[in-house]
């Protein structure tokens, strides 16, 4: 075999190796939403933007849950929704057109991206980086009564207007949805590390209104912003961020 | 709420639909030729039973509004159905005037003539949602519930405006003959 042979062989061996890369390096997106159809939109936590795999495999489809990482070349076009990124199974078929854009300069709780499945409707997104079982109330803006209510990753279709949204007690004011968009709430972790029995309190830093209660370590799903942390009667503020797990 | 133009042309077109409905007891001295009475259109059909009418429903959009009800009636009893059908529908009947309730909605005092059909003027709401999000369809005037369904479904239902409601919050969409109305 020639040095020249040789050479190229190496060479092509460093391509595969970089080309395969952008699958096996950690998830870069999570699942939003799973239709029976096979149809399956994702997010990519950078941007925000969505797009949409179809999911051939039933046995596949019925085992993907929302908030589920997954791997994405936009490159070829392809998804992986294996751990490690190997093994792409599906075809992305559309990218929304929009990247990340916030609401307006003075509501940066939410991204708003479009979501061509919709018509009139639009949709309030709630994805946590892992999956927590956080409370989510939706509310008609300035009231009381929840007019719908579940936990963990959620998608509620609404019609346009805007809505209130506590998540784990913590409310964000004058959230929009817009026809055929989802408004993604901008979320993360709060991993809180203690032993068994210690009390954590939850309080909004400003009011100092306490927003959740619970004992020992716990993962509180959040809004991003600070967060009062109440242990032992001491109080420490920390900042949650987009689809971040803040670590405490 | 007629803060917008919009909802005031829908008004005004619910006014005009409803005005037409009330209308259709002309069923009776229908020309032979096409007639437009408002919420149907009667047109001859010398293929019938000697003596013989029909209730003709035809939704848009191929087979989609497929599980749309329709619930035939004596005029004025809303006790018990004579009969029902899902889905397209032509029921061939003695001559007389009917009720019929199509996707959960009224369509009173249609008139059935010999040898002619009257046609129901009937469209599709497409209702574009996630599964499990709960829809209910209600009369906009008063709120009274005429179907409920789950995520993405097609409604057939009579021409007008209809009342969706999606958690609590309500919205109109104008039911057109013919026509699928996305929402």
């Amino acid at each position: 075999m020639s040095i020249r042979s040789l050479i190229a062989i190496c060479t092509a061996t460093l391509l595969l190796a970089f080309a395969g890369e952008s699958l096996a390096a950690s998830p870069c997106c999570g699942i939003v939403s799973v239709a029976p159809s096979g149809a399956v939109t994702a997010r990519e936590t950078a941007t925000g933007r969505t797009f949409e795999f179809q999911v051939a495999d039933r046995r596949l489809l019925s085992t993907l849950k929302v908030g589920q990482p997954v791997h994405a070349d936009f490159k070829t076009m392809r998804v992986s929704v294996q751990p490690d990124g190997a093994e792409p199974c599906c075809n992305i078929v559309s990218v929304a057109p929009n990247a990340t854009a916030p609401v307006s300069a003075v509501a940066p709780c939410c991204a708003v991206v479009a979501n061509a499945s919709l018509r009139r409707l639009g949709r309030i997104v709630v994805a946590y980086p892992e999956e927590v079982a956080a409370r989510i109330d939706v509310f008609r803006a300035g009231e009381t009564k929840a007019i719908a209510t579940d936990y963990g990753d959620k998608a509620f279709d609404l019609l346009p207007g805007t809505y209130d949204v506590s998540i784990s007690g913590k409310r964000v004011a004058g959230v929009t949805v817009q026809s055929g968009h989802d408004t993604q709430i901008k979320v993360g972790l709060l991993r809180v590390n203690a032993s068994e029995g210690t009390r954590i309190d939850l309080a909004d830093p400003g009011s100092k209104e306490r927003i959740a209660s619970d004992y020992g370590p716990q993962v509180f799903g959040l809004p991003i912003g600070e967060v009062g942390v109440e242990i032992a009667g001491q109080t420490e503020n920390v900042v949650i961020e987009a689809g971040q797990v803040t670590e405490f | 709420m007629l803060s917008s133009p919009r909802r005031l042309a829908l008004s005004i077109l619910t006014l005009a639909g409803a005005l037409a409905a009330a209308h259709c007891q002309r069923d009776a001295d229908a020309p032979a030729a096409r007639a437009d009475l408002g919420c149907c259109e009667v047109t001859p059909n010398s293929a019938l039973g000697a003596g013989m009418g029909r209730i003709v429903v035809s939704y848009p959009g191929g087979d989609g509004a497929g599980s749309t009800r329709l619930d035939l009636f004596a005029a004025g009893n809303a006790s018990k159905a004579i009969e029902s059908k899902y889905g397209d529908a032509a029921l061939e009947l003695a001559p007389g005037t009917y009720d019929v309730t199509v996707g959960g909605r009224r369509v009173a005092s249609v008139g059935v003539q010999a040898a002619h059909d009257t046609r129901i003027r009937v469209g599709v709401l497409y209702v574009h949602a996630t599964d499990g999000t709960r829809i209910d369809l209600v009369e906009p005037a008063d709120g009274a519930k005429l179907a409920s369904g789950y995520g993405e479904k097609q409604y057939g239902l009579p021409v007008g405006l209809v009342g969706v409601e999606v958690a609590g919050q309500r919205d109109t969409a104008l039911i057109e003959d013919g026509k699928v109305t996305e929402f």
